[in-house]
Formats: structure tokens, C-alpha cells, sequence
């Protein structure tokens, strides 16, 4: 007995062993495949010109140009001379003053009277009225407009004689001609024009004066604007405009080459077919390369952060973006850029070498790349268009979300709750894009690039029916539906039109047609079987029993939980407040309303997707608890509110283990459903409550404990049924 | 006991306008530990694919085919560990040296670190490419790629050499050097089975001959079975016989009455 147990323990010792050692085997293979990809590549000129020379050399001639060039126009404008145009007129008396003289002497003493209100009013004075004055010349032309419309001169100024203004003899009335297609001449005119309109303030504050008036009624409102943005704010500001979206775009170029090189470039140059010879899986061949592509993308981001902040410190540029001149580029938050970036750079290295994967030459894989390329520019330049802002559905569309996610960081904003939105979601369809590109690679049609076979895997009078879908189906249908699912769910929000009562009937409606008949729709195409692949099929009685105790105790932990977070990281009572708002939406309905639509319909669809579709697609080539666990995580995405993330990502895995263990889609079914439904009844049924001891319960107060004993131990109980299954062999 | 054993090999393609195109439609054939076979046939007979397929490239539609006990269908990984696999068209990586791509497949094949080196020079002293193991492989002639690539198939240490069309569009010299190459690994035991329209030169160096045409082995045996079964003396003559029949023609292309 003891002997035998010994040796069983050495078979299990062994299988592990054994275990190790391919996996030790494996790492050493993708670190030789990418210690090799990375060697070839570094030796590659155009690489190294890619990654290190471009960044190097365009954040210096970007920003120094574009703020240079900017300054030196700003400042042109501001300090040129202008020339001014005096209609020449023969018949004009000489007696009578000349209009040349005439403007001359207007303008001293403009000018003097702005010297003599610098000093007490500035703010009165057009600032650069003095400058303006200084510069003017008069020239003396015989015909004004054309003189302008010809460029002799920046404008031209006709004085109306004294016969045409008989109804308002005491008023001068001076007419600029300036050519609008012209911008010299137009500010030119407009510098006149302040000059002119300062002449004429203080005319009327003398006559004011004269009469014993007080002046302010010249101004019964005076208005002045005030800038009260920080200076880091307006460097931020400038630099929020297009240094994110070059960084951004910077990163996805830096996979572009590389992504070629490693596929269609080995493939063009005949190495693939040899690699393929080798006892090496596909996967990892594609693992080894990918994570070369996405080392390359990280290095080429790290550079040009590196560049974009060494340019802005060192140049000096960092005082001429801001107004105030004291502005610092926030160095701290470059590395937190960077570990944003990792995620994305995986997104699009994964993206690239899917791509590029089905290319044969070097020029083909260019041409697949460009519309990618395109993709990505359009969510990217609406995010650096001023106004855009990082929140709602733009915290999920990729590109967008990192470029504003970029800028919010170059304005000193460190929302953690903001990061995690754009991190999540980003790694979200970093997983599926990685998952596609090692299903693309592992296929015989990339491998040799054949179009024939390519064609095949895609069409349906090909495919062989099955009764699991790929990972593949499921995650890229998640990650299409992903930022789809936030859409509907931010546009049909509770607004002053729409009461909340109407979003949750919305949502009830789209729920069953977003992840029900989608998947079922894809499933049917794919000649996958349903009932198998939604685990239709019945479940023991055994996880039945497992699901009604988990689901009845479950809502104790998870409300356990929550108050348990709140005490760590405080919930902000807006937050709690607003949850009760949608509640409130109620009101007046029977408590089947609230049970149908937050219990039956949400516990249906999302168990069919996430429990049934999705984790079907991951049951055959992912490790159970990596499964579970990817699949609650996405779950508690889906959910929006990021507060309750961890709930319903504990939730989640509960639900997968059931399901995974029983192979059949009802006991999550049921479990979610009585957990919310209990959930529902407490809140609106106060008698309940009240029997209970609950009543008036705010979301964060802890339960008593023997409540709290109940739970926990139900929901023990209920895994612990779901795991014994010794007695059955699979 | 035979080393490789192809059972009803098939390999279909699905075509443009919506059918099925048989690339190799079930192939059969035996291969003796030791021998050369070659597989002989026009462009398009399916050669490749079929050795793709025993080397574990691309799965099989249909049939089975077993390298030394493994089968290629259900384990590639181990039949790839047994065999070297040599193409015309086998590409080098530009930017390493001959060495460094010999240690990279060296431990791609899973070979222990210690081992690596002694393998590398090995091949190194045994192909003569000392004068240029440490240039870049995109400086090298020909010849010296020529070599280069078999030392890399020979890397893992084969029982079983798999060569498709090995001396397609190469000059005299380089013929020369794989034609010595094949009748040396031969000596030393080895089993190679390999693909050529040359028929001359099957005719030379192959132990057992296969013919294959439209995917499909027309006729297979040594070189006198092949003799004795057409009637004619030069393998072009046989191969044209044979094609001519299974066509239904005689061998100056009149149809057979």
C-alpha cells in the first residue's frame, strides 16, 4: 500500500518533471528564435534608420520648426513696419490742412496721448499701440485703392472733407482701405484702426471732462479677460496638440518594418520555409517574432519619448510654448507614457505581424499595411483635435483613447481611474489581436503564403463542422463588440429626455441581439454546433444544487466585498448617488419590471456570451484557470462602472468555474440569475429587507455576522459540490 | 523494414471557381533504411507537396505517412527532429554568418548547449567552409551558400534527408558539390528521398525511382523493374512511355487505338 502510493507520487513527480522541462524547452526555443530575429534585425540599416535616426532627428526639426516658425511670424506681424497711403488730392486747398500733415498730427497726438495714459491707465491703452505708432510711414499715393489693391502700400487712409459731413459737422470721418486677401494689410488695418479708436476714446474723454462728466461712462462695462490656466497647463496645451498623435503614430510605424521584415520580408527572401522545417510549434515561431516586433515598437517609443523630452528640455522650447515662460515639461510622467504604450505597442505589433503574415513580398505586405495605417489615423487625429476629450465612449476607441490617455499626461492629469479605462480595454484587444496573429501564423495558407488555401480558410464550403468555436471566433468577436456594446450602453444613458426606466428597457431589448444572436449568428456561419458550443446541454443535479446555493449566498460576499473596498478605497458618493438615481427609475412598477430587467434578461445573455461563447472558444487552447480568469475580467469590462470591477470580476470566475466544471451553460444561468434577483428584491421590497434586519442598508455598511457567516459558508458549499467530481471521468 | 512509409497520401486545395484540386491524390510507397529514392515528374506532378507533407510542413487531406515509427500527422515535432529537410530555394538570413545560422538551427533542433559547439565545427571541417563560416551569408558565392545550406540541414543529425530538387538552376560546380554531398550522406547510411525532373541524373544516383504525375505515382522500382515494366531503356523514354499510356497514347503522342 505504502509502496504503491510512493510510486504514485513519483508518476505525478515525473509528469511534472516532464511538464517543466517541454516548457523549459519551449522558453528556450522562443529565446533563441528571439535572440536571432532581434540580432538579424539590429544589423539591418534600415532598422536602425526606422527606430533610432527618425525620432532622433523629428522631434528637433518638429517642434523647433513648427514653434520657430510660428514665433518668427507671430513676431514679423507684430513689430513690421507699415505703410500708410494718403490720397494725394491736387484740388485740396493748401490753405486748408493736408491730409498728409493732417494724419501726421493725428497720429502724435495719438500718440501722446497714449504716452500720457501709459502711466496711470495701461489697461486702457492697446498695448502695442505705441509700437504701432512708431512704425507707421506715410506715403503719399494718387490713387489709394489701387495703391493697396497693387501692395505700395499695407492700407490706405481717405479722409472725408468737410462738405460731406454737413449733418454731423463736429464728427471726422476717416474711411481704411485695406485688402483682406492680404494679411499684412488686414493687420495693418486693424492696427490703424486701434490707434484711431484710441485717438477717439480720449477725444471723448475730453469733451467728458470738459462737461464735468465722469469718464467710466465711456466704458459702463469694462471687460477684461484673464488668463487662468496654469503655465504647465498651456505648455501642456500646445504640446497636447500634436506631440501625443506623432508619439502615438510614432510607436504603430515603429512596428510597420519589422512586422515586414520578420514575415513577408523571411518569406520573400526564402528563410520561412526552412524555419518551418525545424522541430519548432508554429506558435512559438510566431510567439519569438511578435514579441521582437513589439520590442522593436517599445524601443522606437522609448526613443522618441526620449527625444520629444530632450528636445523640449534642453532646447529651451519648453519657455517658448508656455505664455508665462517658466513652463517645465512634466519629465516624471515620460516612463508612466511608456508603460501606457506597452500594452498598445503589443495591440499593434500583434496587428501588423497578423497582417503582414498573409503577404508574400515585401511591396504586398506595404500594401496591406496602408489600410491599417489609415484606420488608425482617423480615430487618432479626432482625438488631437482640441476639444476631444477623455471620457464616455473615447476612453474604448483605440488610438483615440491612447492619444488623449497621452495628452491628458503631458497636462499633469494622473486620473488613475482614466488609466485603468484605457489600459484595460487596450489589453482587451491586445489579448484577441495576439490570439489572431498566432491562428494566422499557425496556418498552412500564411505559412506558404497561398492564396488558394488562404481563401479556403474563410470560406464556408470549406469549413469542417465543430463543436467548440475557435479562440479566435470568440475574441475577436469580443473585441468588435466590446467598444460597440460601450456605445450603445453611453448613448442610451438617462438624459433630461430619457428616463432611466427607458434605459434599462432599452438595454433588455439589445442585450439579447448583441450577445445572443450575434454569437449565435456566427456560430451558425462557422458550422459550429450551438448546443454544444453555448453548453445547451443539461446540467447534473449535482451543479444545480451548487448554482442555487452559490446564487441565494452570493450577494452576502459580494456585498462583504464591496464594503471592504469601500473601507480600502473609498467610493465617491456621487457615484452611490447616481446608482440610486437609476433606481429610482422604479418607482411605481411592479417588482417583476426590475426583476425581468435587471435579473432574468442580464443573467440570460451574459451568461450565453461570456460563460457560453466565450469560454467555449478558450476551452480548448487555454489552461483552465487562465480561462476562467480572462473571461471574468472581460465580464467586469463589459460592466462599465470600474468601481465594481472587482466584484464582478470575483463574480465572474465563480460563474466560469461552474460552468466549466458542469459543461453546461444553466447553472450560471440560474446562479446569476438568483444573485441578482436577490439583489432586486432587497432593494425594492422593504418588507424583505426589513425581515432581514437591512432595512435602510446604504451600500457600504458591513452585515451582521452571523448573515455574513450564512453566505460565505452557502457559497463554500456550492463550489465545493462543483469540484467534487472524482467519480466522473471526462 | 522500411523507414518511411507513405500510405494513400492525399492533398487537396480548394480552387478559385469553388472545386477541389488534388494536389497529391493518394500516393503510395515504401522507402528501405539506407537507399536513395527519387521522385521523378514534371512541374505540377505534386512533388513537393508530397514531400511537404512527409517532412511535416502541411497535414496530409487524407492518408497517413510514418517516418521512422513517428507518424508525420500526429507528431510532426518528432518526425522533424529525424529528418533534414533541403529545398533549391532554401533562403539563408543575409545578415548572420554561416556559423551563427548553424548554432541558431542547432538549438532550434533542441540541441544542448555543449553539444552546439562541437556539432558547428564539426560541419564547419567537414564541408571545408572554414574561409567562410564567419562572413555574412549575403557576401557568400553560390557555392558556398550551396554548402552552408546543407550543413544546415545536417545540423540535427538526420536518419532521414528530405531534398527537393536540390540542384534546380545550379551550375555545374554546385551540381557537382550536392551530387557528392548525396552519395557521401548516402555511405554513411543515411536515407534520402528526393525530387528532380532531371532525369539523367535520378537515373545515376537513385536507388529506387518513383514517377509521378497529375499527383499520382504512375510507376515505382529500381531502375531495372522500371526497364522491365515499360520496354525501354533511358528513364526520359520510360517516363514518356508511361505518361503516353496513362494519357492513352503511345510514346510518339498518337492516341492508342
Amino acid at each position: 500500500m505504502k509502496r504503491k502510493a510512493k510510486t504514485k507520487t513519483d508518476d505525478r513527480w515525473h509528469k511534472r518533471e516532464t511538464k517543466k522541462n517541454s516548457n523549459m524547452l519551449m522558453n528556450r526555443r522562443i529565446l533563441t528564435i528571439y535572440t536571432k530575429e532581434l540580432t538579424e534585425l539590429l544589423r539591418d540599416r534600415r532598422t536602425l534608420i526606422a527606430m533610432i535616426v527618425v525620432p532622433i532627428a523629428l522631434y528637433p526639426l518638429l517642434i523647433i520648426g513648427s514653434v520657430h516658425l510660428l514665433s518668427v511670424q507671430d513676431g514679423e506681424r507684430k513689430t513690421e513696419k507699415m505703410t500708410i497711403g494718403i490720397q494725394y488730392d491736387p484740388e485740396y486747398p493748401e490753405d486748408k490742412q493736408p491730409a498728409v500733415r493732417h494724419l501726421q498730427r493725428q497720429l502724435r497726438t495719438a500718440r501722446n496721448i497714449i504716452h500720457d495714459n501709459l502711466d496711470d491707465e495701461p489697461d486702457n491703452v492697446v498695448s502695442n499701440g505705441l509700437i504701432s505708432i512708431e512704425r507707421m510711414e506715410i506715403v503719399v499715393v494718387n490713387d489709394v485703392e489701387q495703391a493697396v489693391a497693387l501692395g505700395a502700400c499695407h492700407v490706405g487712409v481717405v479722409f472725408q472733407t468737410d462738405d460731406e459731413q454737413e449733418d454731423h459737422p463736429a464728427q471726422q470721418r476717416v474711411i481704411i482701405k485695406y485688402d483682406k486677401a492680404e494679411l499684412r494689410s488686414e493687420s495693418a488695418a486693424s492696427r490703424l484702426r486701434d490707434v484711431f479708436d484710441t485717438l477717439s476714446r480720449n477725444l471723448t474723454k475730453e469733451i467728458l471732462i470738459q462737461q464735468n462728466l465722469p469718464f467710466w461712462i465711456l466704458d459702463p462695462i469694462h471687460v477684461s479677460a484673464e488668463n487662468v490656466a496654469t503655465p504647465q497647463k498651456v505648455g501642456g496645451m500646445l504640446l497636447g496638440s500634436i506631440v501625443p498623435l506623432v508619439l502615438v503614430l510614432m510607436t504603430i510605424t515603429g512596428a510597420i518594418y519589422p512586422a515586414i521584415d520578420l514575415t513577408a520580408g523571411e518569406r520573400e527572401r526564402g528563410t520561412l520555409e526552412t524555419l518551418i522545417v525545424c522541430p519548432v510549434p508554429p506558435v512559438e515561431l510566431m510567439t519569438g517574432k511578435y514579441l521582437v516586433v513589439a520590442t522593436v515598437a517599445m524601443m522606437g517609443a522609448a526613443l522618441n519619448l526620449i527625444s520629444m523630452g530632450a528636445t523640449l528640455h534642453f532646447g529651451g522650447f519648453t519657455k517658448m510654448i508656455s505664455a508665462s515662460g517658466d513652463t517645465e515639461l512634466p519629465l516624471e510622467v515620460l516612463p508612466v507614457i511608456l508603460i501606457v504604450l506597452i500594452p498598445f505597442a503589443m495591440l499593434f505589433s500583434a496587428i501588423m505581424v497578423a497582417v503582414c503574415s498573409y503577404a508574400r513580398t515585401f511591396k504586398e505586405a506595404q500594401n496591406y499595411i496602408m489600410p491599417v495605417i489609415l484606420a488608425a489615423l482617423i480615430p487618432g487625429g479626432v482625438a488631437a483635435m482640441p476639444g476631444t476629450e477623455l471620457s464616455g465612449i473615447n476612453a474604448y476607441v483605440p488610438v483615440m483613447n491612447m492619444v488623449l490617455l497621452a495628452r491628458e499626461m503631458l497636462l499633469g492629469h494622473f486620473e488613475l481611474l482614466t488609466i485603468t479605462k484605457v489600459m484595460l480595454s487596450t489589453c482587451v484587444y491586445a489579448g484577441s489581436a495576439v490570439m489572431v496573429a498566432s491562428h494566422v501564423f499557425s496556418t498552412e495558407a500564411a505559412i506558404f503564403a497561398d492564396s488558394a488555401s488562404l481563401k479556403a480558410s474563410f470560406s464556408r464550403r470549406f469549413m469542417q463542422p465543430t463543436t467548440l468555436p475557435t479562440s479566435t471566433l470568440a475574441l475577436i468577436t469580443t473585441a468588435i463588440l466590446f467598444p460597440v456594446w460601450m456605445f450603445v450602453q453611453f448613448s442610451i444613458q438617462p438624459t433630461a429626455d430619457q428616463s432611466a426606466l427607458h434605459t434599462f428597457q432599452m438595454t433588455a431589448w439589445l442585450m439579447p441581439l448583441a450577445l445572443v444572436l450575434v454569437p449565435v449568428m456566427l456560430l451558425a456561419y462557422f458550422k459550429v454546433q450551438i448546443v454544444s458550443a453555448l453548453g445547451l446541454s443539461g446540467a447534473k443535479p449535482r451543479y444545480i444544487v451548487a448554482a442555487i446555493l452559490i446564487g441565494l449566498g452570493g450577494w452576502i460576499p459580494a456585498h462583504e466585498l464591496f464594503a471592504l473596498q469601500n473601507t480600502i478605497s473609498p467610493v465617491p458618493k456621487a457615484i452611490l448617488e447616481s446608482n440610486n438615481t437609476l433606481m429610482s427609475a422604479f418607482e411605481n412598477q411592479g417588482l417583476w419590471v426590475p426583476l425581468l430587467l435587471i435579473a432574468v434578461i442580464p443573467a440570460v445573455c451574459e451568461e450565453l456570451f461570456f460563460r457560453g461563447f466565450l469560454l467555449s472558444g478558450l476551452r480548448k487552447s487555454t489552461k483552465k484557470w487562465t480561462a476562467i480568469i480572462i473571461v471574468a475580467c472581460v465580464f467586469a469590462i463589459f460592466h462599465i462602472i470600474l468601481i465594481k470591477f472587482v466584484i464582478t470580476a470575483v463574480l465572474g470566475i465563480v460563474l466560469g468555474y461552474l460552468c466549466w466544471q458542469s459543461r453546461s451553460i444553466f447553472p450560471s444561468i440560474l446562479a446569476h440569475m438568483l444573485h441578482n434577483g436577490i439583489a432586486v428584491s432587497i432593494a425594492f421590497v422593504p418588507s424583505i429587507a426589513e425581515r432581514m434586519g437591512l432595512d435602510r442598508l446604504a451600500p457600504t455598511d458591513h452585515l451582521p455576522g452571523h448573515i455574513i457567516a450564512i453566505g460565505t459558508a452557502m457559497v463554500i458549499a456550492g463550489i465545493a459540490i462543483a469540484k467534487s467530481d472524482r467519480a466522473e471521468v471526462t | 523494414m522500411p523507414i518511411i512509409r507513405a500510405n494513400q497520401l492525399r492533398k487537396s486545395f480548394p480552387t478559385p471557381n469553388g472545386t477541389l484540386k488534388h494536389a497529391v491524390d493518394g500516393v503510395s510507397f515504401e522507402i528501405e533504411a539506407g537507399t536513395i529514392y527519387g521522385l521523378l515528374g514534371p512541374n505540377g506532378a505534386g512533388k513537393t507537396t508530397t514531400l511537404r507533407m512527409l517532412g511535416g510542413l502541411i497535414a496530409p487531406t487524407s492518408g497517413e505517412a510514418i517516418i521512422d515509427g513517428h507518424n508525420v500527422g500526429e507528431n510532426p515535432f518528432a518526425v522533424k527532429h529525424s529528418i533534414g529537410f533541403l529545398t533549391a530555394n532554401t533562403g539563408l538570413y543575409q545578415r548572420l554568418s554561416p556559423r551563427e545560422i548553424l548554432q541558431y538551427f542547432a538549438r532550434l533542433y533542441g540541441l544542448a548547449p555543449e553539444r552546439i559547439k562541437n556539432r558547428v565545427d564539426h560541419l564547419i571541417d567537414w564541408l571545408d567552409m572554414h574561409s567562410f563560416a564567419d562572413l555574412r551569408c549575403g557576401a557568400l558565392s553560390t557555392g558556398q551558400k550551396q554548402r552552408t545550406s546543407i550543413a544546415r540541414a545536417l545540423v540535427g543529425d538526420p536518419i532521414v534527408l528530405i531534398m527537393d530538387e536540390p540542384t534546380l538552376g545550379l551550375d555545374v560546380l554546385s551540381n557537382r558539390i550536392i551530387l557528392d554531398f548525396i552519395r557521401r550522406e548516402h555511405d554513411h547510411g543515411k536515407t534520402i528521398i528526393l525530387s528532380t525532373h532531371y532525369l539523367d541524373e535520378a537515373e545515376t544516383i537513385c536507388d529506387r525511382i518513383g514517377l509521378m504525375h497529375g499527383g499520382k505515382l504512375m510507376a515505382e522500382g529500381t531502375m531495372q523493374e522500371l526497364q522491365a515494366l515499360s520496354g525501354e531503356e533511358k528513364l526520359s523514354a520510360i517516363f514518356l512511355k508511361l505518361f503516353g499510356e496513362a494519357q492513352g497514347e503511345d510514346e510518339n503522342g498518337r492516341p492508342l487505338a
